[in-house]
């Protein structure tokens, strides 16, 4: 009964113009779906019914010319796989979930879908560098000890995320379209390595365009996904408060970074904080509250001179000439020191010429 | 009778012997020019008669043939006008003695006689001394710029009068005396000077490694930062043009038409900022006269683009060919000049369309893809030649009205003068100047890194997502600050500084 139900649904799911609702509605008509391949008048009667963009002649059409064969065909010949409610390696999270996708596209490591622990990380296309940087840090530690890490596809907060998670491969990316169109933004050399290490998916078929209705309605498989969701950045505006209040709404809990009161670009997360996220200064923050089990490593190698210039940042001179005045060196002795501690991994150029600690 | 007298010409800087041969037959009065003349020489008829009646001279009423060799190379300029009028009068013999025809003549006349003006002069002169001519005779305003041509006698004359008495043997004239290049007068202060500008210790360092090794440089800020400001400061630090790059720049100068006339030779390395509305030919090169651009106008010294993804792609992407050859060849369709454009770049870029990207308390309207397309205007290639970036930020208020002294830009020249020094000397058999025309074969040679060394460029490429291109960068960059610090080997924190100049993005 399984491969008959999966087979209705992918059927159903194939029709491009036929809402969600309906498909809903099509599945409630039965006991099982699968039965619609022998006994059609339910169907056909609602769809008759209703406007739905779906006729009944077009559905009988269909059944009668095995459209199924033939979708699942282009599937396979495309590399991607479809997991549908009915399948054992549905993810159990979205089980529970209202309005949960009824069919997923994936292309690569299908394990992903049932990980032990996921946390999903969000950001807005316009994150700044040196939270860019702390985000593609955290994204690094949690996938490298296993916890799989959720986002979207946009550069920005995302993009910085996968970054940080390619080495391990611990990814799953959730497109807003079908996987044969891919968002002018979206970088294809990235998504290819999320393809081959990770996991890229999607509640549509191969062929649906991205539009904007489509990004809100995707954020709420981000939150589902996750165990945790963390947001990174954004501005009150910012399509990530869609994600945030998914997540709310699933009782997920969720993590801010805090952001200076002026800044427009972190407003949403102060405001998140205000009303009862959690406020993130390094990963503990986070797999306590989860209860994951990360090693963090938290020793840097530093030279004296270079554990004088970083501690001088860290208290807040940001500014090469500032930190100049500060140690009383000259610049050009400075430089080398600063371009070291970079290296190393524990400050960063900030967007606006200035030094800032990541770690 | 047939008379020949000695002028020259130009294609692009380099001038020619023209032989103006005119001939005067019995026939009816006539006046024809041939040799390819263009329209400016054709018109030499209406002046040159003019002139010579108007000089109270005899004009031959029967039939002229002016012949313009070699012929089959296009004349074009209206400096042939007093070899024409002076082949007139010899060979119409209508002045009782011989005319001297040991002397090269240039100048337009104008209606009443008078030796106008010309452009070009000076690489006319240069050829033509470096041909074996040695007596010259030459407009009275372009005086100043014929007296740097040393080891030849140029008789600066006000008009056609004159030259015909110099020409017989007749009056008192004075050969132009030879100019001395004083570079001592280059000492007096320039309004932009570094001790102007306050604080930005960051990047004036880098502006001074990057003249000191003839890197270009990119500053990237908000609007107001004062990157222009900094831009502006470059010529003051750089080191002194020696007589033959005075002579190069003046040159193209004068055959651009813009050298002034009590200036005779440019002293101080040029600063061009096209606006961005000049079109392409206007900053390449090119017109029907194929003109030197504004790039060769830069030649020894700084081309600054202001705002630089303002300027249309197709202006940048033309600017990839001369900074790599410093040379830029403009193509007409009878002619192929090739002009110098050996310049120092100079460009800054705000950190997206609307300024404020990045501001902690200015609001950023742009969208993701305005800020993407605004940077890609700077092409990956163009970005390549540029090998120092660096940010400047706005200064607070109390940095700007501080008493604290700020280096002068002479401090800074000085250090800047003997990295050229070990820089001239390192080159000597090579056929390059600065650090930063080095190729892979110079780098091999010169710049050999230690163990140390290779391993933070190793380290940098891993953490800081740098291309295979950013080495030679990084490393030619690393040469100059070590020619800076009077170091012969480039040692590990001359990297590390050198690294902190690169570029902020990785796209």
């Amino acid at each position: 009964m399984t491969s008959l139900n999966r087979n209705a649904i992918i059927l159903l799911d194939g029709f491009l113009n036929f809402e969600y609702k309906h498909k809903v509605k099509i599945i409630e008509l039965y006991e099982n779906v699968g039965e619609i391949f022998s006994n059609l008048q339910p169907a056909i009667t609602y769809l008759n019914s209703v406007d739905c963009g779906l006729t009944s002649n077009a559905l009988i059409t269909a059944i009668n010319n095995n459209y199924v064969n033939t979708l699942l065909e282009s599937y396979n010949n495309s590399g991607v796989s479809v997991v549908t409610i009915y399948d054992s390696n549905y993810p159990k999270r979205l089980l529970d979930l209202p309005f949960n996708p009824l069919c997923i596209y994936a292309k690569g490591n299908l394990e992903l879908l049932n990980a032990k622990n996921t946390l999903s990380i969000v950001g807005s296309r316009k994150t700044l560098t040196e939270y860019a940087k702390m985000t593609a840090n955290f994204s690094n530690t949690f996938s490298k000890s296993g916890v799989v890490i959720i986002t979207g596809v946009a550069p920005g907060g995302d993009t910085a995320v996968i970054n940080g998670a390619l080495e391990s491969g611990n990814v799953i990316c959730v497109l807003a379209s079908g996987f044969n169109y891919l968002d002018i933004e979206a970088n294809r050399e990235l998504i290819n390595k999320v393809v081959k290490k990770g996991l890229l998916i999607s509640e549509y078929p191969l062929d649906v365009a991205p539009r904007n209705f489509r990004y809100p309605v995707r954020n709420r498989i981000i939150a589902g996904l996750g165990d945790g969701v963390l947001i990174v950045s954004g501005t009150l505006t910012s399509g990530t408060r869609h994600t945030a209040s998914y997540a709310l709404d699933y009782g997920k809990d969720v993590f801010c970074f805090p952001y200076s009161p002026t800044y427009e670009g972190g407003k949403l997360c102060n405001s998140l904080i205000k009303d009862g996220a959690v406020l993130v200064t390094n990963e503990e923050d986070i797999s306590q509250v989860l209860r994951f089990e990360t090693k963090v490593n938290n020793i840097i190698d530093l030279t004296e001179r270079e554990e004088q210039v970083y501690n001088v940042i860290k208290n807040g001179v940001t500014k090469v000439d500032d930190i100049c005045a500060e140690l009383d060196v000259k610049i050009f002795a400075l430089m080398p020191i600063i371009s070291s501690l970079e290296i190393k991994g524990v400050i960063t150029k900030g967007t606006a010429s200035e030094y800032l600690p990541i770690k | 009778m047939l008379a020949k007298v000695k002028s020259y010409a130009l294609i692009g800087l380099t001038g020619f012997p023209v032989d103006v041969e005119v001939d005067v037959s019995n026939g009816l009065p006539s006046f024809e020019i041939v040799g390819l003349p263009d329209a400016s020489v054709k018109e030499a008829k209406e002046r040159v008669r003019s002139a010579i009646r108007n000089s109270g001279k005899k004009y031959p009423n029967v039939k002229v043939t002016v012949n313009l060799a070699p012929a089959d190379v296009k004349k074009q300029g209206s400096y042939l006008d007093l070899a024409i009028a002076i082949g007139i009068l010899t060979a119409s013999n209508s002045e009782a003695e011989r005319l001297d025809d040991s002397y090269v003549l240039i100048g337009e006349l104008s209606l009443d006689g008078t030796i106008r003006a010309i452009s070009g002069l000076l690489p006319m002169l240069i050829s033509a001394k470096n041909n074996g001519s040695t007596k010259f005779i030459v407009p009275y305003e372009n005086a100043v710029e014929a007296s740097y041509v040393l080891g030849t006698e140029v008789y600066a004359l006000k008009n056609l009068t004159e030259a015909v008495a110099l020409l017989q043997g007749k009056g008192e004239f004075e050969p132009v005396k030879s100019s001395n290049y004083d570079t001592a007068l280059y000492e007096s202060s320039l309004v932009n000077d570094l001790s102007f500008v306050k604080g930005q210790a960051f990047a004036k360092r880098a502006l001074e490694v990057a003249v000191a090794g003839g890197h270009n440089i990119l500053f990237e800020g908000p609007p107001g930062a004062g990157k222009s400001m900094m831009a502006k400061c470059i010529p003051s630090i750089m080191p002194k043009m020696s007589f033959e790059e005075a002579l190069e720049t003046t040159k193209i100068h004068s055959v651009a038409g813009v050298l002034r006339n009590d200036e005779g030779i440019i002293k101080y390395r040029p600063f061009m900022t096209p606006h961005h509305t000049a079109s392409h030919v206007a900053i390449v090169g090119g017109g029907s006269n194929a003109m030197p651009g504004v790039i060769s106008l830069a030649h020894n010294g700084v081309l600054y683009l202001d705002e630089m993804p303002e300027y249309p792609r197709k202006v940048l992407e033309c600017l990839r060919q001369p900074l790599e050859d410093r040379v830029i060849t403009v193509t007409r369709a009878k002619a192929s000049v090739e002009y110098p454009a050996s310049f120092m770049l100079c460009g800054s870029l705000n950190p997206c369309p609307c300024g404020n990207y990045g501001s902690k308390n200015k609001v950023c309207k742009c969208t993701v893809s305005e800020i993407r397309k605004y940077r890609a205007r700077l092409s990956e290639p163009l970005l390549d030649r540029i090998d120092i970036q660096v940010g400047v930020e706005g200064v607070v208020y109390s940095d700007l009205v501080s008493t604290k002294e700020e280096e002068s830009s002479l401090d800074v020249r000085k250090r800047v003068e003997f990295a050229r020094k070990i820089q001239f000397e390192r080159f000597k058999e090579d056929s390059i100047k600065t650090n930063a025309e080095m190729k892979e074969i110079h780098i091999k040679k010169y710049c050999k890194l230690n163990a140390e060394c290779e391993n933070i460029l190793k380290s940098s490429f891993e953490s800081l997502n740098l291309s295979a291109r950013a080495r030679s960068r990084i490393i030619k960059v690393a040469r100059t600050i070590a020619d800076l610090a009077f170091s012969e080997h480039i040692l590990p924190e001359h990297i590390l500084e050198a690294v902190g100049y690169r570029s902020n993005s990785s796209r």
